[in-house]
Parts: C-alpha cells; structure tokens; sequence
C-alpha cells in the first residue's frame, strides 16, 4: 500500500510539473465529482441526512476538499439551501451532512445536489469545482394520498421559538383549515396537496401540550393533529464544584438555573456526570447535585464533564481538580474534656478523613462572659489554660485540610465549667447605725461577690464583731449564703465587724469596719443641702475632708418611702469629691436622701454631708384657691388657700406664681414677668416666693378693667395646678379726688385768706400803698440803670402846691364805696384852693411837664423811656392852658399809645407836674432855661381809660387830676 | 376518520380499587351482590339495582366528559365543542333507531349493552394509560376515568344479573382492542379518549332506557 501511495504521489508529482506546460487540460486530473448521493430523512431531528461518496483515490490522498450543496423543494425553482461544506476524505469513511429543515421534510419532496473542489494546499493549483451531480430526490408524503399533518405524534419545542407545521390532504387543492391554540398561522402552499402553516414564538399554555391540527373540509371526519409541547431553555449548569467529606463518596453540585416549565418526570432534564478519566458515567437522581463513588488511593485528578438535556437541548460543563484539594473535614463524635482544673481544660476531637495524606488545621474559640477567645492548632487536641475557677465556657471546633484549603468543616461545639477555688477579693460591706433605746442598731450590708471573685457558690457569709473597748469580746455571726444584710444590737462601745464570704473550697478576704454610734450623733449638726439632678442621675460634690479620709462613701436609698428602701452605696476614693449618683430605681419626683461619710484608715465612717434632691422635679399635685379682697379701682388683694406642702414629693416646694391676665391687654409692670403667648396674650406673672405666704397686693391696675387672676405653687418641676377668679376693679373716686386735691387747696386758701385779712396793713403797704414810694418803685432801679434818676424823680420839698383840695372825709369814704364815681357822667366837682395865681395867662407862661408812671405800665416803660413827654410852647401867645396841654398831652400820649393792644392800653396813669420855674422861685426864667430846671411840681397822678379820658376833658378848661377810687392821690 | 383504527387487548386496571377508596362501600352494595349471591331470588332486585347504578353513572357521565375536554386543550376544551364524526371502529355505537331498539328482546338488548360496557371498560383503561402519559399531572381526570372503569364493570355484572334471572345466557367477554394499539399519535390518543368518555355517556343513557324498560315490564 505504501509502494502506492508513493508512486501515486509521484504521478501527482509528475502530473502537476506538466500542468505547468499545458494547463487547459490539467483540471481534469484533480477534479473528483460525486459518485453516488443518498438521502435519509431522521424525523425526530428534523435532519436531511445526505451521504455521498467520490471517487476512491480522494480518500487515498486525504485530500481537503470542498463540497457545494444545494438543497431545494420540489416545487419552488429556487435553492432553499447553498452549502460550502468542508472536509478533509478519510478511507473508509462515508462523507455525510445533516440539513436541519424548518419545515418537516416529509411535507414534500426534497432535490439534492452536490459538486466538490480540492482545497489542499498542497495543491494549490488544481481548485476547480466539478460539475454538479444530478439531483436527487427525497420524496416526501404529500402524493400518498392520505391525509397528514407533520410533525407527527408529538414534539418538544422550547419558548419563544418558530414551529412550521404542514397539512397534506388526499386530492389536489383540497381546503384545509389549520388551528394551534388560537394563533396566527402564516399560510403557504407548497403544492396542491400541502400548505404550510407557521406558528411564531410559540408559548406555555398547559402542561397537557397545545393542539395543533388540520380539518380538511372535504372529510369533516378527518382531523389530523399533533401535540406541541413547550418548554423552558435549558440553561447551562452555574457554579458546577465537587467535594468530598471522607474521600470515599464525591458530592457534586450545581446551580441549575430557571427551571423549566414542567416537572422533570414529563420534560425531562437529565444531568449525568462522565469521568473522562474512568470513563464512567452516572445519571444523577436530582437536579442540582449527584454523587459519585471515589476509588480510594488509585486515582487523585478527576475530570467531570456535567451533561444537562432534554428533548430539545444539551448543555456540558467541565471541571477537573485534585480530590484531596476538594476535601471538607468533619467532627465525628463528642468533643470530650479531660483534666478539667480550676484554671485549665484539654479538649480533644476526632477528625475524619483520617488518611495521613491529609493534615489538618483546627481552630478552637472558646466564649466567656459575652467574649470569645480563638486558638489554632495542627493537633486533635488542645489545652486552654488561664481559665477563670468554677466558670462555664463554651467551645467550638472546626477544622479543614492544611496542605490545601478548601472549607472548613462544621463546628462541633463542647460546654464544660472549670472547678471552684477559694474566693478572690473581699466583700463591698457598708452598714446603718440608728440609734435604739438599748444603744445602737447596726444593720450590716453586703454586694455579693461577682463571679470571677466567688471562685464557687458562695455557701454562707461569717461577721465577726469585736469590741475595741477595754472589755474584749468577739461575736461570730452566720449568714444564708442568698443574705445580703444582717442586723445587730451594740452599746455605746465601738465595734470593729468583718465579713467574709465562704465557698466549698475556703474564704474570702475578711471586710473590716468599725461602727461607733458617736459617729452618728455628730451627725445631728450637719444640715442637708439640695442637689439637683441631671439626665443621668442625681450629681454630688462634697468638700474634701480635711482629716485626709482614706475614701468616701455615698450611701441612699432606692426607694426612700417603703420600708424596704433598697440600702445602696459607693465607694470612692480619696481623690474623688464628686459623682454622679445613678440608678435604675430613680424616679422623677421622688427625693433622695444622701449621706456622705469620710472613711478613716482605722475603718471608721463618720458623717461628712447630707444631700436631697430629684433626678427630676415635678409640679405638686396641689391647687391653691384664690380669692379677692379690697378690690379698688386699682388695686385688690389677692388671697389663697391649699393643701400644697413641701414633702418629699414632685420637688421642692418655692412659693407661688400668680399669673394676671387683662382682658383688655395692656402691660405688666416691673415687678412682674412678662409673658407673650402666640395668641398675643400677655400674662403678667408675680413670684412669691414664700411658701408660707398666702397673700398678695396688686396694684397698679386699671380702673374698670377684668382681670384674671391664677395662683399656683411651684417647684423646679413647675407650677402646680390653679384656680382663676376674674376680677373688675370699680370706678374712680371723686369723692377721694376731693379729698386729695381739693379740700387742701381750699384749706391753704382759707389760710391765706386769714393771713392776708390779719396782715393786710402790711400787705397793702408792700403791694399797693396809697402813696406809692418811688424810692420803691422799680422804676427807680430802670431810672438807675440808665443813669438819669434824678430827672426822673422828684423832691417833694421842691414842690409848690397851686391847689388844697379839701376833701371831706365822709365824702371821700362815699367814694371809696362806690366805683361808679368815674363811671358816671356826674362828677362830683371838687373844691379846689388855688394856691397860685389862676387864668390863662398865669398859666401860660408855665411850661409843663408830664410823665407816665411807669410803675403801672412795665412793659410801657421797658419799651422806650422817650415816652416820657414834654410839652414846651413855642409861643408864649399861643400858649394854652394846663387843660389844652394836657389835652394835648393826652392827645399826643394817647397817639403814641395806638401801638398798644387795646386791652392793655383800657386804663392809663398820668401825673401832671407843675411848672419848675415857680419852685426854684425864677419867675423871670424862660423855657430856655426850663430844661436846666428839675422838676417843679408832682401832681395828683391819674387813672382813666382812653376813651374816657377824652370825654372827661371838655367839660372843664382846667387841669385836673382823675384817678381811681384806691388810687385816688393826695397832691404832693 | 378513524381514530386508532387498531385496536388491541388492553391491561386489566384492577388496582383503580386502591384509588377510589371513598366510592368503593357505596357501590359495593350494587356491585358484589350479584357475584355474592348467585342467582337472585327475584327479578326485581336486579333490576333495580341495575338501573339504580344506571341512574347513578348518568349523573356522572356529562362531569366525566368534560373533566376529559379540559384537560386537552383545544380545540377539546373549546365551548360547545362536538365532533360526532369521531368514531372508533373498536367501540360499538349508542346510537340505534328506536323501532329497532325497541323492537329488540330483553334478552337481546342487554347482550348488546353488556357488551358495550365490556368494550367501553376496556376502553376507559386505554384512555387512562394515555392521559397518565399525556397529562401525568392531571390526578382529577384520572380519577373520574378509573371510577367510570369501575362503574362499567359494575353495571355488568349487574346486567349479568338480570340476564341470569331472565334466563338470557350470558356471553363471554370479548377483547374489544385487539393487539395493544400503541402506535397512535399523541392527538390520536386525545380523540380516542374523546370517543371513549363521549359514548360511554351514550351507553349509560340507553342502559338507563334499558332498564327502565325492563323495571316497567317485571318491577311492579
């Protein structure tokens, strides 16, 4: 065979060297066309098995070749199917394709052709197709004559996916009505006697399939159909891993994703496992793990391949691995304990597989009191050491292989309790001493020894009492091992008391304190301080001691008001001075009582402070009842009653608050707090803070206004409750008003009534004298400032009287009493004596000088001092009498007082002076001289109004002098 | 067509006893009496409890047909589905012309109803081995199939009863399947079952007609 291969090569050879010579003809020689061609149809698979062969020598050769196949249906001109299918030929073996068709090959007849080209590369020249062999026919059922539906029976499609069904009826172009659960169907005729009929994305509807069928109407009687049934895709096997726990049975698992729709019994996946190794196989009972029998010491590798399939699908997944790097230890029986010791303890354990292949690595966590302690260990065994006396532990152990990790095993857990050893430590003792009519009672309280100090079960308690006086005794007291406290009777002696607690193996360390009951009398002179209480307890400092205590004690009760009041304390040391004092048992509203004591080197206690005080104040559960008394336009007094006490409940009782409310609004006053509610009420609000004070004034209030008064107690906690009263305060008084304002106004009237009545001489002489003093006069002081006073004021003894008038008495007391006289218009005409020589001519050659007093007319005076007139005559012919200077006087003063209101201006004062000349006694001098001068006469000074005074002047040529009733002058 | 065109011999389904406990004490009085006693003393007690039983299958056998419609889908399962046309060349028709019906013997006619609740007992095992593998989850069809099995054979030996009574000999069972007929497709089978729970309604309304015609004439 050799030889032939050989020399054939060396045909080839020789064959390709000539092709290179004349290559027209040289394809024929590597050209291998297919000989025979067969078809075969596999249902089930829905596959168009072709098998063909070529010629003999292709195989020889194994030459690479490529085959062109085309598929199509008898009835369509076109090619359903153009496939390059390669292959390398090997003799003996029969070259073959599967064609999966969508419709199901039996709906008609197939045609099948096939060429072929050499794709060697070793002969890269020669790739020429052949020619096509003829067609083939693969025949299919539509001429049977009978009435079909494929596929047949029944078929497995997965969700979602395309079904092709066709109906083939007996005759030609029979009518066929298809139907599959109510779907669309895309209608294709293939031939006269079959239709083709597509169902896309077909879907679950009941576990029992879904119907798919042909009803030809021709034979109502025939109806063709199948049952499709649907399923899930299989999905490929996720987190496939093997394992073993004793390297005797291998346990794989997997995830096998989504389920499929139907129980494994009617769809079933199967998953088998195939050892490439052993070349074994198993089917596995459940879907998601299966076992496999190990070959112990032969075969370590192993390489599984897990099949999932069913009808439809297959899915493979690989793994391969070391068996003893897959082991999982496990625990098998107890733990056990040996030598357990007050402090110590050994586990032991028993791991399999036990092969000395295989070390392991054990982990051991041992738990106490709420901690966990872990070791490592390459041993089944372990020792714990430094374990507390007569405690309960537990353990746990797992282990996993040392060499490889895989998992570690499951833990196995052991409890075990250590043995008792004598009690560490000593007893917390703390004792009340109250004193009894024999002498003291001394109650002796103990806290239990923790646990890590008990060492054991504490089975009784000894309290020794030992006199420290010169008569030496010693008591020996017992106590329940469940006791806390024991109570005992002393004398006035000091008393040295230890206690120790006993278990089963010895005692604890003896408690020592020394009770005197002088200690407590000292404590009558301590007064108790309040404390306040913060959110975590009640906060205490005290003053360092200066005896240097060698620590303090803080003792109180939890709960102060039973009898039972749950005796507490702590201990401090010498450096502390403050603490919060917490408790579970602390109540808001309820008063602790705290004692303080300061501890000697010698035991002894001795009182250092007392504290009360609340975690938390309350208000107190009381309601004071007002009432009003005195109730004023603007004050009242408020007036209450309760019950409310400072006990030693809700807190600590301050006084009271009385809230004022107006209906009316309006504003508190400084005594008061002012409070602004959101509805814009103000609330005034007094604080007495005087428990015992059950009384209150309020004023300053508002006369016929409503008050709300509220009074109520408070404490740190707030205020308790309160009662209103509403209040309106009355009207003024006016009677008071009277009182107050008027009747001393009148009183200090009448008295100056009295006064003025019985000093009126004095009076008159001050403020209006009948002759006034010019020397008095401010207008002197005015005359002073200006420098000119003694023009202004004249020397009586230089006045020449002209004229007495006589006045009768009666008669000038007739005209005091009656105002009228200027009044009227009869004028009582007085007598007259002229002193100087009387006519016009006398007069005429005496000039005048008039002047405005100015001490009636302050204002006149301050305005200008030029008032003051003079009258001089220009020509002594022309010279008038004293009536026309004076009318000309008063013409001219008149004038210059129309600058002046009217009203002010009702009365003028006018004095007349005589001629000076006559005085000095130069009868000869002329007005040329008059100036030089003074003043010659001071004359009666006149009051009239202007009005009148211009009416009085006509009636009489000669000068007169008018004045009033008081002011009525004498000549000077 | 023709459903299942060859028909074979079927497995006995004895063991349907086990899952219809709670029916078994009822029917036992209509089915072990005759078997028990052998040739009755009377023609009326037979009687009656044959057409007692008849009654009683009657008012199951609407439940039983469409309990088995349901459970295969469409176009089964459609409402108002019919298809007379379905026949089954294994299983005698119901249907009969009255005259010829009752121009018939006593004698001739229950040998004629007998034999179809032979055929039609034969029948039920077939569809219930097919829904078993068609419908494996559908427990409450398989049930009322196995019941109606065993009231098939119940109202056999009854008939058998009145037949001895009568002095009607009885024939020998036939094996109305033939060959095991398992070459029929799964929609094939689906119609086979529909024929079969369809005419044994048929025949448990003549039987009922049967017998009321026999408790008119020898039940006064």
């Amino acid at each position: 065979m050799a030889l032939f291969l050989t020399l054939w090569t060396v045909f080839l050879l020789a064959l390709m060297h000539f092709s290179t010579c004349k290559s027209t003809e040289s394809s024929d020689y590597l050209v291998f066309p297919i000989e025979s061609l067969n078809t075969f149809i596999r249902s089930n698979e829905q596959c168009l098995d072709i098998e063909w062969t070529v010629n003999p020598h292709a195989y020889t050769l194994n030459l690479k070749m490529i085959f062109q196949i085309d598929i199509r249906r008898t009835t369509f001109s076109n090619i359903v199917e153009n496939k390059n299918y390669t292959t390398t030929l090997i003799p003996n073996e029969t070259l073959q394709w599967c064609w999966h068709s969508a419709l199901p090959l039996e709906c008609t007849s197939h045609l099948v052709r096939i060429r072929s080209m050499v794709d060697d590369e070793r002969f890269p020249e020669f790739k020429f197709w052949s020619s096509w062999s003829s067609w083939w026919k693969s025949e299919g059922k539509d001429s049977s004559g009978q009435y079909h539906i494929f596929p047949v029976d029944k078929i497995y499609v997965e969700e979602d996916s395309n079904v092709t069904f066709c109906c083939i009826s007996r005759t030609d172009n029979e009518k066929v009505d298809f139907s599959y659960e109510e779907r669309y169907s895309q209608r294709t005729k293939l031939s006269p006697r079959t239709t083709m009929f597509e169902v896309n994305n077909v879907s679950f509807v009941r576990r029992g399939g879904s119907n798919a069928f042909c009803k030809f109407n021709s034979d109502n009687s025939n109806i063709q159909g199948v049952v499709v049934y649907i399923t899930g895709v299989i999905e490929e096997p996720k987190n496939f891993s093997c394992q073993t726990r004793d390297l005797q049975t291998l346990n794989c698992t997997w995830d096998p994703g989504r389920d499929t729709f139907f129980p494994e019994k009617f769809i079933p996946t199967n998953y088998s496992l195939f050892e490439w190794f052993s070349q074994k196989k198993v089917n596995c009972v459940h879907r998601n793990w299966c076992t496999w029998q190990l070959t112990s010491d032969i075969q370590d590798m192993y390489n599984f391949t897990l099949t999932a399939e069913n009808e439809v699908r297959k899915r493979r997944v690989d793994i391969l691995f070391n068996v003893t790097q897959q082991v999982q230890p496990q625990l098998v029986g107890e733990i056990s304990i040996k030598h357990v010791s007050e402090t110590e303890a050994t586990l032991k354990w028993k791991i399999i597989p036990n092969q000395k292949r295989l070390s392991f690595l054990c982990q051991i966590e041992v738990y106490h009191d709420g901690k966990v302690i872990q070791y490592n260990t390459s041993r089944s065994q372990f020792t714990l050491r430094e374990l507390q006396p007569y405690t309960a532990y537990s353990t746990q152990v797992r282990c996993c292989t040392a060499n490889h990790f895989w998992k570690w095993s499951e833990w196995k857990s052991k409890n075990f309790t250590t043995k008792e050893d004598v009690p560490s430590g000593a007893l917390d003792v703390w004792r009340i001493v109250e004193p009894v009519s024999m002498g003291y009672n001394v109650k002796i309280f103990w806290k239990p020894l923790p646990t890590f100090q008990a060492n054991g079960k504490i089975q009784n308690y000894i309290i020794v009492m030992k006199t420290l006086g010169e008569v030496h005794r010693e008591d020996i007291f017992f106590s329940e091992s469940d006791s806390n406290s024991t109570e005992k009777i002393i004398d006035q002696q000091s008393y040295e008391i230890s206690v120790a607690a006993f278990n089963s193996v010895g005692s604890s360390t003896p408690s020592v304190i020394v009770v005197s009951g002088d200690t407590e009398n000292s404590a009558q002179n301590i007064t108790e301080e309040r404390v306040n209480g913060t959110n975590d307890g009640i906060y205490l400092s005290w003053k360092p001691d200066p005896a240097k205590a060698e620590g303090y004690i803080v003792d109180w009760c939890n709960y102060p008001q039973d009898a039972v009041c749950d005796f507490q304390w702590r201990k401090f040391g010498p450096n502390t001075t403050s603490a919060i004092i917490r408790s579970a048992a602390f109540q808001p509203g309820v008063r602790y009582n705290f004692r303080i004591y300061g501890l000697s080197t010698k035991h002894e206690a001795y009182l250092l402070e007392k504290k009360t005080g609340y975690t938390q104040e309350l208000a107190l559960d009381c309601k004071p009842i007002v009432t009003v008394e005195n109730l004023a336009s603007t004050s009242l007094t408020l007036n209450w009653k309760d019950n409310c006490i400072d006990e030693p409940q809700y807190g600590f009782f301050n006084g009271y608050h009385i809230y004022m409310k107006s209906e009316v609004g309006g504003s508190c006053d400084q005594e008061t707090e002012k409070q602004n509610f959101s509805d814009n009420i103000i609330v005034c609000k007094y604080t007495v803070p005087d428990t015992k004070q059950k009384t209150f004034n309020v004023k300053k209030l508002q006369p016929k206004s409503t008050y709300n008064f509220e009074v109520k107690a408070y404490t740190g906690g707030g205020d308790s409750l309160g009662s209103f009263i509403k209040v309106t305060t009355g009207t003024p008084e006016n009677s008071n008003l009277i009182m107050t304002i008027l009747f001393p106004m009148a009183f200090f009237s009448l008295l100056l009534i009295i006064g003025l009545n019985l000093k009126i001489q004095w009076v008159k002489e001050k403020c209006f004298p009948d002759i006034p003093d010019p020397y008095k006069s401010s207008v002197l002081s005015l005359m002073k400032f200006k420098g000119n006073i003694h023009q202004a004021t004249l020397n009586t003894s230089d006045c020449i009287p002209d004229a007495i008038e006589v006045v009768n008495k009666s008669e000038i007391s007739k005209m005091q009493g009656s105002r009228t006289l200027l009044m009227g218009n009869e004028i009582t005409k007085p007598a007259y004596l002229y002193l100087l020589p009387t006519g016009k001519d006398a007069l005429d050659s005496q000039t005048c000088i008039c002047f405005e007093n100015f001490t009636y007319r302050q204002d006149a005076s301050d305005s200008d001092s030029s008032r003051q007139i003079q009258m001089i005559p220009t020509d002594p012919t022309r010279s008038v009498g004293p009536a026309e200077h004076l009318l000309n006087a008063e013409k001219d003063y008149i004038g210059s007082l129309d600058n002046i209101p009217a009203g002010e201006a009702s009365l003028n004062y006018v004095s007349q002076l005589a001629p000076t000349g006559a005085i000095s006694g130069d009868k000869g001098s002329t007005s040329s001289n008059l100036e030089a001068a003074p003043c010659s006469e001071y004359k009666m000074q006149m009051v009239m109004s202007t009005g009148l005074a211009l009416s009085l002047l006509p009636e009489d040529d000669r000068p007169i002098s008018v004045t009033s009733l008081d002011q009525l002058e004498k000549p000077c | 067509m023709e459903v299942g065109s060859s028909q074979r011999s079927l497995k006995p389904a004895s063991d349907f006893l086990s899952v219809f406990q709670p029916v078994v004490p009822c029917l036992l009085s209509l089915l072990l009496e005759p078997f028990t006693l052998g040739v009755p003393l009377s023609l009326a007690d037979p009687i009656n409890q044959a057409y007692n039983l008849a009654l009683y299958m009657q008012k199951n056998t609407s439940v039983l047909l469409q309990t088995y419609l349901q459970y295969q889908g469409s176009p089964f399962s459609d409402t108002g589905f019919s298809a007379p046309e379905l026949q089954l060349s294994s299983l005698p028709p119901a249907a009969v012309p009255f005259m010829l019906w009752r121009g018939l013997g006593d004698g001739e006619r229950l040998i004629q109803t007998r034999g179809a609740f032979s055929a039609l007992a034969q029948h039920l095992q077939l569809v219930n081995d097919d829904q078993a593998d068609l419908n494996p989850g559908s427990s409450v069809l398989l049930s009322q199939l196995a019941a109606a099995r065993l009231w098939a054979q119940g109202l056999m030996g009854n008939m058998a009863s009145v037949m001895t009574v009568l002095g009607v000999s009885i024939p020998p069972e036939v094996d109305a399947l033939g060959p095991a007929p398992f070459g029929a497709s799964a929609f094939e089978r689906k119609c086979r079952g529909y024929v079969v729970t369809r005419e044994y309604g048929h025949w448990t309304d003549r039987a009922v007609r049967d017998m009321a015609l026999l408790k008119a004439k020898y039940v006064a």
